[in-house]
């Protein structure tokens, strides 16, 4: 079934858009991520414009990242302390973010700026996580406890203006957490990303965040981040497709519901293994187009 | 409303027009015209299902003034004309990366050159970039910087606009003639072909020169639901912006409403 996107002004077939709308849902809901860095590169395969798919990528995220938080914080698993120092720094981040992308578009080098921030944080956050849990997984197997280890110390501890982060039971400097929430709404501004991907890995392996108040907390302020950022494209590149959007939110709450299900019949290193396979292969195919393209010329047009 | 994907009303409209156009012939008869142009259909619509439409062009030749000896005709048909940035990857660093560009100034969307023969064998180059009839003949000028571009970000632009099927060249069956002077051309403008005004010229072709030339318009306009959006993105962007968040934060909200029940 056809339906004529009035933004990207181009029809896509809406039973394509609604399946992948619930399969990123069905990721978010089993991982706890938004699923904003499968959503976008997802479009652009699927050939929406990459202006079009940068911008409207955050907006389903913001429906899935509410019924993931009013989930999670019956559960107790929000620290929205530490979620509002995180977007202090989120929204000048979103902000920037949306900036640069009209400056990288101008001078042709926005699809080489997504692409590149995707692979170094695919394979960053995708090769951590691989490593982790295959540990953690062999671990399981010798009989030891399993999670992440906690160090006593690091350097962040040793950084001031400290504050106490009741929910998640730190006692920490509020500085990791505004300059994480900028950079991670840098990214969202820029690649069409809620960023849950890079802030839950960054709470719990640096912050000591246990993981569930990671899960929880993170999804809470990429509601926000989203928001912000779907504002600021709608009235900076004007390249938000409602139309689109509500196809892939369609798809993505049952997805949400889902996955949510399924991730309680899987251990949580398991979970942790598969998301990093997932998160290395799509960094991997990124990798590829930059490596080969299959066409050396490419066009674009200054607007209507 | 009259759309021109639904078959019934696309024949009753031709044979509409094949009506009028047959009538009108004695009258035309007594004007010097050598060639006249129409649309079966001057307004095509984009409504949530649109996926392309195909338009079919009308034309009459007076064959009394070519002296009744073998002409030709050719129909181009150019859509919204806007700047476009052709950009090279070069390598980089090992990467692949857009390394040099050359924009031209204005470029046809949309372009077909549709004929009765091989355009080559009908008239010279010269004479058919005058016209900008053929591929090979359109004029596509560059921006001031782009003075002395070579000639493959041309070759470029010409070739992924033919893969989109967003520039053609036909000369088989696009155009057919019912007896002597009627004829039609028919081409397909395929969804990436977008909103905006089209213009169709037609030529008479004789011993390698146009002898005439007439012209059609069609306009492509957004309808209903697909217009009101693109309205609101482009003149109130702050409050779609608005609109965007608050529908998808109803979408959540009701969904965990729902869920929770359930």
């Amino acid at each position: 079934m056809l339906v004529y996107l009035p933004i990207a002004e181009q029809p896509v077939n809406a039973l394509v858009m609604l399946a992948l709308g619930g399969a990123v849902g069905f990721l978010s809901g089993m991982f706890g991520v938004g699923g904003g860095f499968l959503m976008t590169p997802m479009l652009i395969f699927a050939g929406v414009p990459s202006a079009v798919a940068v911008a409207t990528g955050a907006n389903p995220l913001i429906a899935s990242s509410i019924t993931g938080t009013i989930a999670q914080y019956r559960r107790r698993n929000v620290d929205i302390k530490l979620g509002l120092y995180l977007l202090a720094g989120g929204a000048g981040g979103a902000l920037a973010g949306v900036q640069i992308v009209k400056v990288l578009r101008q001078i042709g080098q926005i699809d080489l700026a997504v692409a590149l921030l995707y692979v170094v944080f695919m394979s960053a956050v995708g090769g951590m996580m691989l490593i982790e849990s295959v540990r953690a997984l062999r671990k399981v197997r010798q009989g030891q406890p399993s999670g992440p280890r906690r160090a006593h110390h690091n350097w962040i501890q040793g950084l001031p203006l400290k504050t106490r982060f009741k929910t998640s039971k730190l006692y920490i400097s509020t500085i990791p957490a505004i300059t994480l929430g900028a950079l991670v709404g840098l990214m969202s501004g820029v690649m069409g990303v809620g960023g849950g991907f890079i802030i839950v890995p960054i709470l719990i392996y640096f912050l000591r965040v246990p993981t569930n108040v990671a899960i929880g907390t993170s999804l809470f302020q990429v509601i926000f981040v989203s928001a912000i950022t779907t504002v600021l494209q709608a009235a900076t590149n004007q390249t938000v497709d409602i139309a689109l959007a509500l196809m892939l939110m369609a798809g993505g709450v049952f997805g949400a519901q889902a996955g949510a299900a399924a991730g309680q019949h899987l251990r949580a290193e398991q979970l942790r293994l598969l998301l990093a396979i997932l998160v290395l292969s799509v960094g991997l195919r990124l990798v590829v187009s930059l490596l080969a393209p299959p066409e050396i010329f490419s066009v674009t047009s200054a607007g209507a | 409303m009259a759309l021109a994907l639904r078959p019934a009303r696309v024949i009753g409209h031709l044979l509409v027009l094949l009506h009028l156009f047959l009538w009108n012939g004695a009258a035309l008869a007594s004007t010097p015209e050598l060639i006249e142009a129409g649309a079966s259909q001057n307004h095509f619509y984009i409504e949530p299902s649109y996926d392309g439409t195909s338009i079919a062009l009308f034309g009459s030749v007076d064959p009394a003034l070519l002296n009744n000896q073998p002409f030709d005709v050719a129909v181009t048909i150019r859509g919204p004309v806007k700047a476009v940035t052709v950009w090279k990857k070069g390598r980089w660093a090992g990467l692949w990366v857009n390394a040099q560009s050359v924009t031209f100034e204005g470029v046809p969307n949309y372009y077909a050159a549709l004929s009765t023969r091989p355009l080559k064998d009908i008239a010279p180059l010269g004479e058919r970039k005058a016209h900008d009839l053929g591929l090979d003949a359109l004029r596509l000028p560059l921006d001031g910087e782009g003075a002395g571009a070579p000639q493959e970000f041309e070759d470029a632009l010409i070739k992924l606009k033919r893969s989109a099927r967003l520039f053609v060249e036909e000369d088989q069956t696009a155009i057919v003639f019912f007896g002597a002077r009627l004829f039609r051309a028919r081409a397909f403008l395929p969804p990436a072909a977008g909103p905006g005004l089209y213009r169709a010229n037609f030529y008479v072709l004789q011993n390698g020169k146009v002898m005439g030339e007439a012209t059609a318009h069609i306009r492509l306009n957004k309808i209903g639901i697909e217009a009101r959006l693109s309205s609101a993105a482009a003149g109130h962007p702050w409050l779609y912006g608005l609109l965007a968040v608050v529908l998808a934060a109803a979408a959540g909200g009701g969904a965990s409403l729902i869920f929770r029940r359930a």
